[in-house]
């Protein structure tokens, strides 16, 4: 009796620590807050009450302080973050499917026709003219890649990519820079081949060194080269074409340069650790390692002693690199209420006119005026790369492309290490991505 | 054993051999060498991950792969625990992980002595419908639970991190395994006394139970504490995570693999310290626990 009794207690205790346990482990959020999702760190805590930037450049950082200034100065419309692993897409999916998305979110570009196409997205058009969010000011390949069957269904906050980062003293060695001590940066292939033969000669070192195990090795010198070439990895009808004839001469270009000694191959880690060192004369580094290596350079153990960063290298006929856009969604649907929208776009008109503080974590401006204003200039190395975001070459507007990253990493890895043809490898690709395309 | 006698002999050798003139015995000498060696081979990783913790970036960015920690600093932790929040991420994860044990334990040791000591009709067809769970795995029925919670409107709370799956039946199937081997004359002499099923059950069953309750304990703390895809859609709120997923979003980095390793390694060992000190305390459980789950003896 007495055993059945404390048996029927600890049932009871735990029922109500299952009752005790259903509550939020947060406080409940007020009518008025929005909820703002993001990646790029947590960093709240660390940051609390913090409404002024100081000098850092740090991508948590910047946007944290910036919901905070627009928090303290709007006490009416709070913005309450939540990080997210990067890409956020796990979360956001989830969310979806349970009705619950939050009211603006961080999205990647290219991912907007796809969550766009299945009415996941808010078309903000009206709603950025209302707000006098002065979207003609953005980038024409900016603005064009957050519209979406007319509508503007984003505002992004950066252009990011792949950039040319230069050791300026291997380059004098190899007798590449002008009176000013500026890069002559060769323009075309056959250029290019002569300079990457002259800083080999003299260095010994890759003029554009990389590594196979990362997509900026793979994935992205081809799609560049494709690009530049003229070629685009879909077709007229939104089909993908990644195993033209341009595409394999692309491929076959790419790996010939590989051997030759231009891109140089293994780890991308451990070519940017030479580069600190002063070894490597160059490599293909993305906007978000400008930073990084400039505190290289101030570091005075560091052998990089001077830097210079270049748009991507253009091997083909015109200037094109691959990359895309940060950008702030609503992902509230088409049919959202429309005081949440008009409250959600006030904030992100907030962000984007504090659009110089992002472009501080290395990433390019996607607003004209911002691009042509001195405080941008003077930002370390961005007048060297000035051209880079007009270049920057987005991925067609079709829902397929999410997965392309991926699959064409792994197939031209596969033709870069001799373990398919050039021609076998987007041969693969190509179905693979058919295969993809017939989902959506 | 053998091996830490040997280990002891070796060690004390020259000595020995010096006050009693025994012969050196090499084979041995080399045998403790070996053990070392792949000792500290097995251990390099986690050495090196500590040593690079505790290195400035831009050093580490120009030397990723060094054993020597100087210059030394301390910015990468100073960072992890200087985060407000990690403290109670830690204790986020502590709730969930003890709370969901103990449920667990309780729920499906029920359920077996249930299977294996109360005859109801159609006992086969529930015990085989149970056990076909053991063949589905959590992530084709994610969407569903998460629908289910959003609906009760229980995401970022405790219980959603808790629930999903406290009735497992791996457990299940391992206690039930372990009570059809307690003799159920054991049971009678129990009834024969007055006893009750309950009183068979808190009284016979369990007591005699403890080797595998302890192994399911740990299993289920050590897995809810490591757990990942659910607490990341479920708990999305800073204060509502455990400490895995804060870790991660703390010392997450972009761009390639290497970038920020000094704060992804203090990030590492921030959060696995509790389960390597977890680890030491319960060694012999564990170990005893992978020979019974395993069948290996």
């Amino acid at each position: 009796m007495k055993i059945r009794k404390s048996f029927t207690s600890f049932l009871a205790l735990v029922a109500l620590a299952i009752m005790l346990t259903a509550s939020p482990i947060a406080a409940q959020d007020e009518p008025t807050t929005l909820q703002l999702w993001r990646f790029f760190n947590e960093c709240a805590s660390n940051f609390e009450g913090v409404t002024q930037l100081g000098d850092t450049n740090d991508v948590c950082a910047v946007q944290q302080v910036l919901a905070n200034q627009w928090n303290a100065e709007h006490p009416e419309l709070q913005v309450e973050t939540t990080s997210l692993v990067w890409p956020g897409i796990v979360e956001l999916n989830a969310a979806l499917a349970g009705g619950t998305p939050p009211d603006i979110m961080s999205m990647h570009a290219f991912r907007i026709p796809a969550y766009a196409s299945r009415g996941t997205l808010t078309p903000l058009t009206s709603y950025l003219e209302e707000a006098g969010v002065d979207v003609d000011d953005l980038l024409p390949n900016v603005r064009d890649a957050v519209t979406w069957n007319g509508e503007i269904y984003a505002i992004p906050f950066d252009v990011h990519g792949i950039l040319w980062h230069i050791n300026l003293d291997l380059w004098g060695q190899a007798g590449l820079l002008d009176d000013a001590g500026n890069p002559m940066i060769p323009v075309g292939l056959e250029a290019f081949e002569a300079a990457c033969q002259q800083v080999l000669d003299t260095t010994g070192s890759a003029i554009f060194g990389g590594g196979e195990d990362d997509i900026v090795g793979t994935e992205v010198i081809w799609f560049s080269i494709y690009s530049q070439m003229g070629g685009s990895i879909a077709d007229e009808n939104g089909v993908p074409s990644v195993n033209t004839p341009l595409a394999i001469e692309a491929l076959e270009l790419q790996i010939r340069l590989r051997e030759m000694g231009c891109f140089s191959s293994g780890e991308l880690g451990k070519t940017y650790e030479g580069f600190n060192q002063g070894a490597v004369a160059g490599v293909n580094a993305g906007t978000w390692m400008v930073n990084e290596f400039d505190a290289q350079v101030k570091d005075e153990d560091a052998g990089l002693k001077d830097l210079y960063v270049a748009p991507y290298p253009q091997i083909g006929n015109t200037p094109a690199v691959w990359g895309g856009s940060h950008t702030w969604v609503v992902p509230l649907g088409p049919n959202a209420d429309p005081e949440r929208v008009r409250a959600a776009v006030q904030y992100i008109k907030f962000f984007y006119d504090n659009q110089i503080a992002w472009t501080r974590t290395g990433h390019a401006t996607v607003r004209q005026s911002v691009q042509n204003s001195p405080e941008y200039q003077a930002l370390p190395h961005r007048d060297e790369y000035a051209a880079f975001a007009n270049q920057v070459v987005y991925f067609p507007k079709t829902g397929w492309v999410t997965a392309i990253d991926q699959i064409m990493h792994e197939e031209t890895q596969a033709a870069i290490l001799g373990e398919k043809t050039p021609e076998q490898a987007l041969n693969d690709a190509q179905s693979r991505l058919i295969d993809i395309a017939s989902f959506q | 054993m053998r091996t830490i006698r040997l280990s002891i002999q070796a060690i004390s050798l020259p000595t020995t051999a010096w006050l009693t003139k025994k012969p050196v015995n090499w084979r041995q000498i080399i045998l403790v060498l070996l053990f070392w060696g792949f000792t500290f081979l097995w251990m390099l990783p986690a050495i090196w991950s500590l040593v690079t913790s505790f290195r400035y970036e831009t050093d580490i960015q120009r030397n990723l792969i060094s054993l020597v920690p100087f210059p030394i600093t301390t910015e990468h932790y100073q960072r992890i625990l200087g985060d407000g929040l990690v403290a109670r991420w830690f204790l986020n994860s502590l709730v969930v992980a003890s709370t969901r044990t103990i449920i667990q334990l309780t729920l499906c040791s029920l359920a077996a002595f249930a299977f294996t000591r109360i005859p109801f009709k159609g006992k086969r067809v529930v015990y085989v419908l149970v056990l076909i769970g053991i063949m589905v795995p959590f992530e084709a029925i994610l969407i569903p639970i998460y629908l289910f919670f959003a609906d009760l409107r229980m995401h970022n709370t405790y219980t959603a991190l808790i629930a999903p799956e406290v009735a497992s039946p791996l457990a299940l199937f391992l206690l039930t395994q372990f009570f059809q081997e307690i003799p159920t004359e054991l049971d009678e002499a129990a009834y024969l006394d007055g006893a009750s099923r309950l009183t068979v059950y808190l009284r016979v069953i369990l007591p005699l139970a403890t080797p595998v309750l302890t192994t399911l304990a740990i299993f289920t703390f050590l897995g809810t504490w490591n757990e990942y895809l659910w607490p990341l859609i479920s708990a999305t709120d800073r204060q509502a995570l455990t400490v895995t997923i804060g870790l991660r979003k703390l010392a997450e980095t972009f761009g390639h693999q290497t970038r920020d390793l000094g704060l992804k390694m203090a990030g590492a060992w921030v959060g696995g310290i509790p389960v390597l000190i977890f680890y030491f305390i319960f060694q012999r459980r564990i170990v005893s626990g992978i020979k019974l789950t395993s069948g290996f003896r």
